[in-house]
């Protein structure tokens, strides 16, 4: 049957719907129409499409807001680098088909995070701290346990509304306003039925998650309350295991660990001892984990368990050191171009490298 | 109708040509999102794009980068001429549906802490107006015919930085290109039974170009802030072209028809507004809480000296109230002056400009989501003044009111 030719507005109409559909099939994991008819699509499937989807855009608000607050480091083979590491680690986690993304983020405090959905970053000062390749490969391990098993997806799945709500609140408080601006935050606002169907509609979120909320209320976790000991020893140990699995040391995220306290002022045995004594909270590293001696003691257990002793591990110190230099010449530049001369802070770099060496429990490689 | 007021018209040989548009009120149009819910009460808040308008340092103390735009859905504008032809009102109605805001915010504090920028594209005002009034066969007259039409607008064109220099204070400079255009067409025709015409067609293009340098301060004290701004206008260009073709048959001795004359005139006037004025703006806001708030504004205009368009000092006042029914929905109130800029008008002078004074008043409401709001509302102005309509030692007093509908959307990111 010959078909009428349509007219040139309806080509108009149906190019736009055309664009419209491509535009909404583009974004993200829907369901490929042509594989899953809609009549067959599996329901918890969907679901899960869902939920990863709500995972995803809540990393990727977080991840923008700890971006935003501290700024990405501006070294793009630094961060490749990581990626690198990070991503080799991963291949040897409980998910290795998960996509991760790691960026470092300019701050001198020992810290990473975990954001949902893959999005990791650690900062410039946990890099510096580390003093191999193993150190990083563990620390990035403990991350990527917390993003594989949903560490914090979970935690905010589980969180009443008042609660997520309080959260939040404390969430934009954690950004640090000053006293003079926070006069002018004004209410939260609540997302209507309609409000969250016009932004589903247009930014394809399909979670029964209040995303934004869930993203603010995650960044009060991250930032102030944490995921709790329990999570956090869980990530020890995972990181540890996958690290291990991917060949490196395994001792190395006690190594960091400690050498993280020591650089800190405290003694030397201090990460050793098995003491439950409170430190004040310093940072929010501090505020946000258990306390390192806790956390060795954590990490000594799956050792022994995994027999430790008997595993030959690679410390990676040889790139790790090409790393460490590079970081350490571009701080130089850096306080070269703050006019405070290269001498100060090179002599600075060589006696925090001198600090990182006589710290290093294991010592030389 | 009444035979007598349009006798008048015609013993008064023609109507006033006062149809200029306005540069004399400065208030014409509210912009900014959540300004004109506040009835421009906005230099000790400006937190937003609209800082650029109101006070860039304002920027400086903004809790997110944003991008705005507003727009008078329906803008209405009624001026009645009370007993202008005789006992009866002369009414002069216009519209428009012009973009009055858009504008962006971005932080900066990666770059530089306390930083940001905004731009904006704004309309001072705005103005569009089709007048047609018609008159026939009435004792000796046949036909007395006259249109109106108006097109005006002041835009500018702002960008502005903002530092904040510690936590409680903050300085801002916002550079704006303003752009004046405004075109005036006025015809008039006058037909007697007794073949006596007079014809007159009117017109006039002001354009206009200048700098409008902007500097302000802000400073938060508490749950109080401060701001104060001053905005100096340089104009960089300007031209006023006036045309005037008249025709008539009349023998003024005799009254009756007579030889043919004529004046034809193309004027081009180099400097018809001289001058732009300075102004100084100082606002106070105060925060008791996160529901609510209360702003008021003084906004003091130089006078400027012009043989067209000269215009007085004139002190200005707003203020406006801000209150979160629920956490979406805030309810914006404000009550605004518009001062005429132009002389009163005294008995005893002929050809006087009219002058009229508005208050103003706004009431807005908000649907806000996380991350983007729209607001929607009413700004009303109710005039009150004089004027001399027709030629000659009369004085008519005017009542106008203007009614917009105006609505907006802002996004956070």
């Amino acid at each position: 049957m010959p078909m009428k030719r349509p007219g040139g507005c309806l080509h108009l109409l149906s190019l736009g719907l055309a664009t419209m559909l491509l535009g909404s099939c583009s974004f993200g994991a829907k369901p490929n129409s042509e594989i899953l008819e809609p009549n067959k699509v599996d329901v918890e499937q969907q679901k899960k499409i869902e939920e990863a989807r709500a995972e995803m855009e809540i990393g990727r608000n977080m991840a923008g807001r700890l971006l935003k607050f501290y700024g990405a480091y501006p070294d793009e083979k630094l961060v490749r680098y990581v990626n690198e590491v990070g991503n080799f680690v991963a291949k040897y986690s409980d998910f290795p088909d998960r996509r991760y993304m790691f960026e470092v983020y300019n701050s001198e405090t020992v810290n990473a995070f975990a954001c949902p959905g893959g999005y990791i970053l650690i900062s410039l000062g946990a890099i510096k701290n580390a003093s191999n390749e193993a150190e990083l490969a563990h620390v990035l391990g403990h991350e990527i346990a917390h993003v594989g098993h949903r560490h914090m997806f979970n935690t905010l799945n589980k969180m009443s509304k008042d609660e997520l709500d309080k959260q939040a609140a404390a969430g934009a408080q954690a950004s640090e306003l000053p006293e003079e601006s926070k006069i002018r935050l004004r209410p939260e606002p609540e997302e209507s039925t309609l409000g969250k169907s016009i932004a589903k509609y247009i930014g394809g979120s399909a979670a029964g998650l209040n995303l934004l909320q869930a993203a603010k209320a995650g960044m009060s976790v991250i930032m102030e309350k944490g995921l709790g000991a329990e999570l956090e020893f869980e990530a020890d140990q995972l990181g540890t295991r996958y690290a291990v699995g991917a060949g490196f040391h395994p001792k190395a995220l006690i190594n960091f660990l400690c050498r993280m306290e020591t650089n800190r002022g405290r003694p030397k045995d201090y990460c050793l001892k098995e003491t439950t004594t409170q430190v004040e909270a310093k940072t929010i590293l501090d505020k946000t984990h258990p306390s390192v001696p806790t956390r060795v003691a954590n990490i000594k257990t799956v050792l022994l368990a995994m027999k430790a002793d008997e595993i030959i591990g690679a410390k990676g110190k040889k790139r790790f050191v090409t790393v460490k230099e590079r970081i350490n010449k571009n701080s130089g530049l850096a306080e070269k171009e703050k006019g405070k001369g290269s001498s100060d802070s090179d002599a600075k770099a060589k006696e925090k490298a001198k600090i990182s060496t006589e710290t290093d429990p294991e010592g030389k490689e | 109708m009444r035979s007598t007021w349009r006798l008048f018209i015609i013993a008064s040989g023609l109507w006033g040509t006062q149809a200029l548009a306005d540069q004399y009120h400065y208030h014409n149009l509210i912009v900014g999102e959540r300004a004109m819910g506040l009835g421009g009460a906005f230099a000790a808040i400006s937190d937003d794009a609209s800082g650029v308008i109101y006070n860039p340092a304002g920027l400086a103390f903004a809790l997110s980068s944003d991008i705005s735009g507003s727009a008078n859905a329906i803008y209405s504008k009624k001026t009645v001429y009370k007993k202008t032809i005789g006992s009866d009102d002369f009414t002069e109605r216009s519209s428009g549906t012009l973009s009055p805001f858009f504008g962006g915010l971005q932080k900066l504090d990666s770059t530089m802490p306390g930083l940001s920028m905004a731009f904006a594209m704004y309309s001072l005002d705005s103005e569009l107006k089709d007048q047609d009034d018609k008159i026939e066969d009435i004792g000796g007259l046949e036909r007395f015919h006259r249109t109106t039409n108006i097109r005006a607008s002041t835009t500018g064109y702002g960008l502005a930085a903002a530092k904040r220099i510690s936590a409680a204070f903050s300085v801002g400079v916002a550079v704006s290109y303003l752009v004046i255009d405004e075109l005036v067409q006025e015809y008039q025709d006058v037909q007697y039974k007794n073949g006596v015409f007079l014809t007159q067609n009117y017109r006039t293009r002001l354009t206009g170009g200048g700098l409008d340098t902007a500097l302000g301060a802000q400073y938060a004290v508490g749950t109080w802030s401060f701001g104060l701004t001053t905005r100096l206008r340089t104009l960089m260009h300007e031209g006023y072209d006036v045309g005037l073709d008249y025709r008539t048959n009349l023998d003024s001795a005799t009254g009756v028809a007579g030889a043919l004359s004529k004046i034809q005139r193309d004027d081009k006037i180099k400097e018809p507004l001289k001058s732009l004025p300075t102004e100084i703006r100082a606002g106070v806001a105060w925060y008791p809480s996160a529901l609510f708030l209360w702003s008021f504004d003084v906004i003091h205009n130089t006078a400027t000296e012009s043989v067209y368009f000269k215009r007085e000092a004139v002190t200005n006042f707003a203020t406006g109230t801000e209150y979160y029914i629920t956490p979406s929905i805030p309810l914006r109130t404000g009550i605004f002056t518009n001062y005429d800029t132009r002389p009163d008008v005294e008995s005893g002078k002929q050809n006087q400009q009219d002058h009229i004074d508005y208050i103003g008043y706004s009431l807005f409401f908000g649907w806000v989501q996380p991350n983007s709001q729209v607001a929607g509302g009413l700004m009303l102005q109710d005039g009150k003044g004089k004027a001399q309509k027709i030629q000659g030692p009369n004085i008519q007093t005017v009542e106008a009111q203007s009614y917009t509908f105006a609505l907006s959307a802002t996004h956070s990111f």
